[in-house]
């Protein structure tokens, strides 16, 4: 009774005293909640959604690396955002940073999923702590118009399959790209080719052994499933006429020739195919990695991404309140169709019913009889799956010597030169821009520029993944500061071409396409200032470019080094911003360093000041 | 009342505890059952199946299987049957091929050869109930199998938590260890549950604590019974392991559907139990507060009257009484009487305690502010004669103080007591200073008697010594004559002595009273320079009397006294005057100071001796003479300017003495007198004063009162004698009585009526006085008008009056001077 009568008190004395402050601080004082992207993908409907739906939360989304490695790094630092997205994920590698992730065993959110799927989310622990967004499809996506053009039915099993490749081979066309270039085409088509076995009892097995995995004691690989799957890997690569020069291929190249008809089959995800389509009009469909027979076909999948929660936000229950609200936001149906676009068909909750797109339709007997595997997705299964793979294809060894390498590599104790300290940093710049930009991204595109010699430095948006923290940096800390995509490339550019370029970065098109993602994600500038204005609904108008404060001369010529992922900008899915055809003439075509943060690291002992790139000004 | 609350609390609790337990095992045993239905069909199912499995193994025809399982699926309504490979994959009936994600159990299911229950589901599909068992190694279809299991949906299981006792008001769930739900019959008003520890978490009132009590119930398969608030309702949770798989069956039923009867019963007993003893309580309360309220009254009434005791206390006395808090140094009571004896209100002093230190006297100051903080709890000091000033009236009012610091309850305060003591202090400065008149008047006696004896011894040493020469010269006439002389001259001046004594006394006893006479004042001066006129040419000196700007020369005054004070002056100033020395007397008459008052001043200036300033100033003290070989020669009582100046000061006038020594001496009396508006014819006769030849022998006329009877009363022996011999000498026929009463009896005893009573007034069983009295009251009014007169030594103006009112005719003083005698005698009896 007494208690009750104190806590009513202590509630009205609370009223009382933060009657006028409370509200002024729900209105004025957002909730600041921080997001990292496993890709910038999620900037073209899910977080603007997002926004909307929380009018009271600011959102800082980063596009950070699709890497728990990545997190670690900033766990390290007390510097984990409060929801982070993963795509390449495995409760192995998740351990790392188990102790500082929220359990959510016991939430009413986790209670919505499948026991099926959620028990692959289960660690050792029996705690749950990822959560998996719908499922992504991994497989073959066939030009069916080749196919049909040929008068060469899709394939049903893998004979089938291996004869049209051969088809299509001895025809001049491409039978199956596949873009050997990344760690993940490796990994998939390594799996994929031999998900029965990978999904035998003795498969599961291994996967919950080798999942379950404690540090210091590498589980190998099993003998009897994995000799099995190189044999069939080693089958597939001659079967599907992989040769070296597939490991140079990209997936936009792979992607090109499908799309040019130059090419039957790729390797890609659903959501690839649901937007060739779209994007290109092709005939796309999706194909299952094959089996002996029909019955043995096996769909590659994964979740989209898995979403983790900082524990750190418990320690405010209002903050804790909004973010799972704001997780539940993203497992909703609504959530789940904007992670995924228009490519979901499997949902591993039970308040979310997707539809299988059509394009679907030769894997739909697959997703039928429940033939899905789930890629096995650790770090250090992409990084040996790609150099195991790429040797397999340059035949350097057979599926014998693929199988004891990748056993090797994979118990092997790892002692990399970038788990060294090489880089001390002692004044911290933070990543949130505030009205005159980002002092870490310009800080780091200060130093960039400094390196390359160059008048100007223009970042596509902010390449940044994280604060410049002070303290010490290993190789892979000082390479994570900035994005993978981040490309450099340079151009002899006028004053009128390089505001011709933030013009582009800035500006939303006639069709209302939008450059600028996010907020956040303004172009980045270094020897160059210039000011917009903000419109209040997400677009910029560029109002002027600057040096020194003083506007550019247009007709000087000034080396310029473009910096950034341009393909989140002009990819019809993201920015749909296509760059001007006379910037693109007058880039470099190849990416001239694509070391330029290792070899950074050499040049600087510290990066240099951050400098006022830019103004924006309130519509 | 407490006490009713806190048996109803033991009591509620108790029962509740009861209840609870009653409860627990109650509901235990209703899920028990539903626990047993679900692991009953689950066995039933898992017990058919090895039962069908016996068939499949003996029937090889798929088609023959295929319309059994029809069979089977319609009999026991399951929704699928699936062969199941080692590798997870399935064969339908049907012939549908799949893979069921078996996860571990496929190892159990296998391996383990155990039987299986588990939630499993197929993409885009809803979960659904899979039973397996493992079987001999079969082949259907082409399809090998291992093991087969059939699914339900989640009705099957369902239906076996229906509660048959509480129906829809409980539900009941199964759930993994985690908490998440794998089957639920929601009850009405109960919430559809993904996790059932995570709603607990969200929704109950469980501690962390509590909540990892039941996780670790639910870990280790425990089972239990605890009470918990949902969205505060209060519910009872049950949780029982569930034989297979890691689930625990949960039954969620309200309190109030639980306890209904029970609750009921428990606040009827509660109300009714907690009634009785309130109504008992109340009783009890009533006489207690009857009690108490008859003891508070009287205790109350003591209080006010010790109130009003206290009230009629400090109204009626002179204390103020003063009440100060320690801690806050508030002052909560000043007696109202504050205002009449310091002349500062009541709230004045409340205000400010200070305002009192400013009317303290300095010379007795006692700063009170500053005393109270050294004084400690249960001591007391006290001050006496302290002074203070009243406002108002600015008389001085004196106090002693006393200061307690006592504890009441806790509350310490300071009780000032200002005890008014100023009766007391006036009182003994009144006694101070009687002590000291009485010192001065015994020291005066003492002088007086020292002065006196002296001034009588002296002319007693000469009658005395001459009485003796004359008896030793008796033949000798002319010795005898002039020893005679100096004898009757120191009687005189022993009388004149005793006089001014007698005056002097009357004087300062205040029995003297100045009356007013119409007087003329040249007649006055007139009659005193008969008086001195002899004593002037005796000394040859030469006397001027004069008036000067006399307007009014009829004046309202005492001139007995008047003459009294300037016949003492001028004897004064004949006296100490040389011969052939100037005497002179001077009156004049200053403004009007009213209409009917006017100052006279009567100026006395000699040639003298003069005095010095130190004894001048001394002159009208008695028995003062100067010491001078002079002086010392020239007779006097020292009386007589003493006895001036007091008559001057009961007149209202002034004396100065302006004298110088071997120059003069002058005397200036200013006096008020009425003025008298007609005038008076002044009297001149003056043949009284005339100053007869200085001879001390008595004129006898022996024939004037030959025959005539007279009746002499005196007690004293010695006085009757003279009084005879002088009568005789007269020739009266003497009787004599020696007290009033004799008198009067001799007076109606008489045969020959007296014709005069000479009544001494001072006597032995019947005074003077009464037995006059008693004459005049006889019937006989020849006798009771017989002429008395008075003869005593008290020869004052008031033992005249009381003679003339007791019936006295006349006054003789004693000693007997017989011519007046002769003289008064004569004018009775004439």
């Amino acid at each position: 009774m007494w208690k009750s009568i104190k806590r009513i008190l202590v509630l009205l004395l609370m009223i009382f005293t933060f009657a006028g402050t409370t509200s002024c601080s729900m209105i004025n004082q957002k909730i600041h909640i921080t997001m990292y992207l496993w890709d910038k993908s999620m900037c073209k409907e899910l977080t603007p959604w997002l926004e909307e739906e929380f009018p009271n939360v600011k959102f800082d989304f980063i596009a950070g690396y699709d890497k728990i490695d990545f997190y670690e790094s900033l766990e390290k630092r007390n510097a984990l955002p409060d929801i982070m997205t993963c795509r390449r994920f495995s409760l192995n590698d998740a351990s790392k940073i188990s102790d500082s992730l929220l359990d959510m065993t016991e939430t009413e959110l986790v209670g919505t999923f499948y026991t099926t799927y959620i028990e692959n989310n289960r660690d050792k622990n029996g705690t749950i702590q990822w959560l998996p967004m719908c499922a992504e499809v991994d497989g073959i996506i066939a030009n069916k118009d080749v196919f049909d053009e040929n008068n060469i039915p899709l394939p049903t099993n893998y004979k089938e399959f291996a004869d049209a490749c051969r088809f299509f081979e001895e025809n001049g066309i491409g039978g199956f790209y596949n873009d050997y270039f990344y760690d993940y085409s490796c990994l998939e088509a390594m799996q994929g080719c031999a998900a029965s076995e990978l999904m035998s009892r003795k498969g599961t097995d291994w996967r919950t052994e080798y999942e379950s995995e404690k540090a210091g004691e590498q589980v190998g690989l099993d003998h009897e499933v994995w000799s099995t799957v190189f044999k069939k890997f080693e089958q597939f690569l001659k079967d599907t006429y992989t040769d070296s020069d597939d490991i140079k291929r990209t997936f936009y190249e792979a992607k090109d020739l499908l799309i040019k008809n130059k090419c039957a089959m790729i390797r890609g995800t659903g959501n690839d195919c649901v937007n060739m389509n779209n994007e290109y009009g092709t005939n796309c469909v999706m194909l299952p990695y094959y089996g002996e027979k029909a019955e043995d076909n096996w769909v590659l999948t994964y979740p989209m991404y898995q979403v983790a929660v900082n524990k750190n936000v418990k320690n405010n229950d209002e903050k804790y309140k909004v973010v799972m609200q704001v997780m539940e936001k993203i497992f909703s149906e609504e959530g789940q169709k904007k992670s995924a676009s228009k490519a979901v068909f499997l949902s591993y909750n039970s308040v979310a019913e997707l539809e299988v797109p059509e394009c679907f339709g030769p894997i739909r007997e697959c997703i039928e009889k429940n033939h899905l595997y789930q890629r096995l997705a650790s770090t250090e299964m992409f990084s040996i799956s790609l150099d195991v793979a790429q040797k397999m294809i340059n035949k350097e060894y057979n599926a014998e010597g693929a199988y004891n390498d990748f056993n090797a590599q994979l118990t092997r104790e790892n002692k990399s030169i970038e788990h060294e300290t090489i880089f001390s940093q002692n004044k911290e710049y933070s990543y949130f821009a505030d009205e005159n930009g980002s002092e870490a991204a310009s800080s780091v595109a200060n130093s960039l520029k400094n390196y390359f010699k160059s008048d100007i430095l223009i970042g596509y948006s902010t390449f940044m993944t994280s604060s410049v923290f002070s303290g010490d940096y290993t190789l892979q800390e000082f390479k994570w500061l900035v994005h993978e995509r981040a490309s450099a490339k340079q151009a002899e550019l006028t004053g009128e071409q390089v505001i011709e370029v933030m013009e582009w970065l800035v500006n939303t098109k006639e069709d209302g396409s939008n450059p600028v993602l996010h907020r956040n994600m303004l172009p980045v500038t270094s020897g160059i200032e210039y000011s917009v204005t903000d419109n209040g609904d997400g677009t910029f108008k560029l109002i002027d470019v600057t040096i020194n404060r003083k506007k550019i001369d247009t007709t000087q010529k000034y080396n310029v080094i473009m910096l950034g992922d341009d393909i989140a900008i002009e990819s019809e899915v993201y920015g749909n911003s296509p760059k001007p055809q006379e910037i693109q003439s007058l880039l470099n075509a190849d990416m001239f360093d694509k070391n330029y943060m290792t070899n950074l690291i050499l040049e600087i002992d510290k990066f240099a000041e951050p400098s006022e790139y830019i103004t924006i000004n309130t519509h | 009342m407490f006490i009713l609350v806190f048996v109803g609390i033991v009591y509620y609790k108790f029962t509740s505890h009861l209840i609870f337990k009653d409860s627990a095992n109650h509901l235990d045993e209703v899920f028990s059952q539903s626990n047993q239905s679900l692991e009953h069909l689950v066995s039933k199912k898992w017990i058919c199946m090895r039962d069908w499995s016996c068939y499949f193994k003996d029937i090889k025809d798929d088609n023959k299987i295929k319309a059994y399982i029809d069979e089977l699926k319609e009999r026991n309504g399951f929704t699928e049957f699936y062969f199941l490979s080692q590798e997870g994959e399935y064969i339908t009936s049907e012939g549908k091929t799949g893979y069921i994600n078996l996860a571990e159990n496929l190892t159990k299911l296998m391996i383990d050869r155990e039987n299986i229950v588990l939630r499993a589901s197929f993409p885009g599909q809803p979960e659904f109930e899979l039973f397996g068992i493992p079987c001999f190694n079969g082949v259907y279809r082409d399809f090998e199998y291992d093991a087969f299991a059939i699914g339900f949906d989640n009705n099957c299981l369902v239906e076996t938590l229906e509660n048959k006792v509480y129906y829809e008001y409980a539900s009941s769930y199964v759930v993994h260890y985690d908490g998440r739900v794998c089957i639920d019959n929601v009850g009405q008003n109960n919430r559809s549950v993904y996790n059932f520890l995570g709603m607990l978490k969200d929704y109950s009132n469980l501690s962390e604590e509590e909540l990892e009590t039941i996780r670790q119930a639910f870990r280790s398969k425990e089972s239990g019974v605890i009470t918990l608030e949902i969205d505060e309702e209060k519910f009872y949770l049950v949780y029982q392991p569930v034989k297979f798989d890691d689930w625990m069956l949960l039954g969620l039923v309200p309190s109030k559907v639980v306890n209904s009867n029970m609750s009921k019963l428990q606040i009827i007993t509660l109300i009714a139990g907690v009634g009785s003893m309130a109504f008992l309580m109340l009783a009890v309360s009533i006489i207690i507060s009857y009690r108490s309220r008859r003891r508070l009254r009287s205790m109350g009434t003591e209080i006010k009257y010790r109130e009003r005791l206290f009230t009629a206390l400090s109204d009626n006395v002179d204390d103020i009484f003063i009440v100060v808090d320690k801690d806050t140094m508030n002052i909560s009571y000043v007696s109202e009487n504050i205002e009449t004896i310091l002349g500062i209100s009541e709230d004045m002093v409340k205000n400010d305690l200070g305002i009192i230190e400013k009317t303290v006297d300095d010379e007795h100051k006692i700063n009170i502010l500053e005393m109270l903080p050294q004084l400690y709890e249960g001591k007391r000091v006290e001050f006496e004669q302290c002074c203070y000033l009243n406002c108002k009236t600015n008389e001085m009012v004196w106090f002693m103080i006393t200061i307690l610091c006592t504890n009441v309850d806790d509350v310490v305060k300071y009780i000032i007591v200002m005890s008014n003591r100023t009766k007391d202090v006036k009182a003994k400065l009144e006694l101070q200073k009687a002590l000291g008149i009485a010192q001065a008047a015994n020291n005066a006696k003492s002088t007086f008697l020292s002065n006196i004896s002296h001034d009588i011894r002296t002319p007693m040493n000469a009658i005395i010594g001459f009485t003796g020469l004359a008896a030793a010269d008796i033949d000798n006439t002319e010795k005898v004559s002039d020893y005679l002389n100096k004898i009757h001259s120191s009687g005189k001046h022993l009388l004149a002595l005793i006089n001014d004594v007698l005056d002097m006394s009357r004087i300062e006893s205040g029995k003297v009273r100045i009356e007013e006479n119409e007087v003329n004042l040249p007649s006055l001066l007139h009659d005193i320079r008969t008086m001195v006129i002899g004593q002037i040419h005796e000394k040859n000196l030469k006397l001027d009397i004069k008036t000067d700007n006399i307007k009014d020369e009829d004046v309202f005054c005492d001139k007995t006294h008047l003459e009294q004070v300037i016949l003492n002056i001028l004897v004064n100033a004949i006296k100490f005057t040389p011969s052939g020395g100037n005497v002179s007397l001077t009156l004049t008459q200053q403004n009007m100071d009213s209409d009917e008052k006017s100052i006279y001043v009567f100026k006395v200036k000699d040639t003298g001796i003069g005095m010095s300033s130190e004894f001048a100033e001394k002159i009208f003290e008695p028995f003062e003479r100067e010491q001078t070989p002079t002086v010392s020669k020239i007779e006097g009582t020292g009386l007589g300017m003493a006895i001036a100046k007091n008559i001057i000061d009961l007149m209202g006038g002034t004396v100065k003495v302006d004298t110088e020594v071997g120059k003069g001496t002058e005397f200036i009396i200013s006096l008020k007198f009425r003025v008298q508006k007609e005038n008076v014819k002044a009297i001149k006769d003056t043949s009284k004063y005339k100053r007869k030849k200085k001879s001390f022998v008595p004129q006898f006329d022996e024939s004037t009162f030959s025959g005539k009877r007279i009746l002499l009363v005196e007690d004293n022996d010695l006085n009757r004698e003279i009084a005879e011999r002088i009568l005789e000498k007269l020739k009266f026929d003497i009787e004599t009585a020696e007290n009033g009463e004799v008198a009067v009896k001799k007076v109606l005893s008489a045969k020959k009526p007296f014709d005069l009573i000479l009544m001494d007034v001072q006597m032995p069983v019947v005074d003077g006085h009464e037995a006059t009295r008693r004459i005049r009251r006889l019937e006989d009014k020849s006798i009771a008008d017989v002429p008395v007169l008075a003869m005593t030594a008290n020869a004052f103006n008031e033992d005249r009056q009381a003679a003339k009112e007791c019936g006295m005719n006349g006054f003789i003083s004693k000693p007997l001077n017989i011519n007046e005698l002769i003289t008064t005698i004569k004018s009775v009896l004439e």
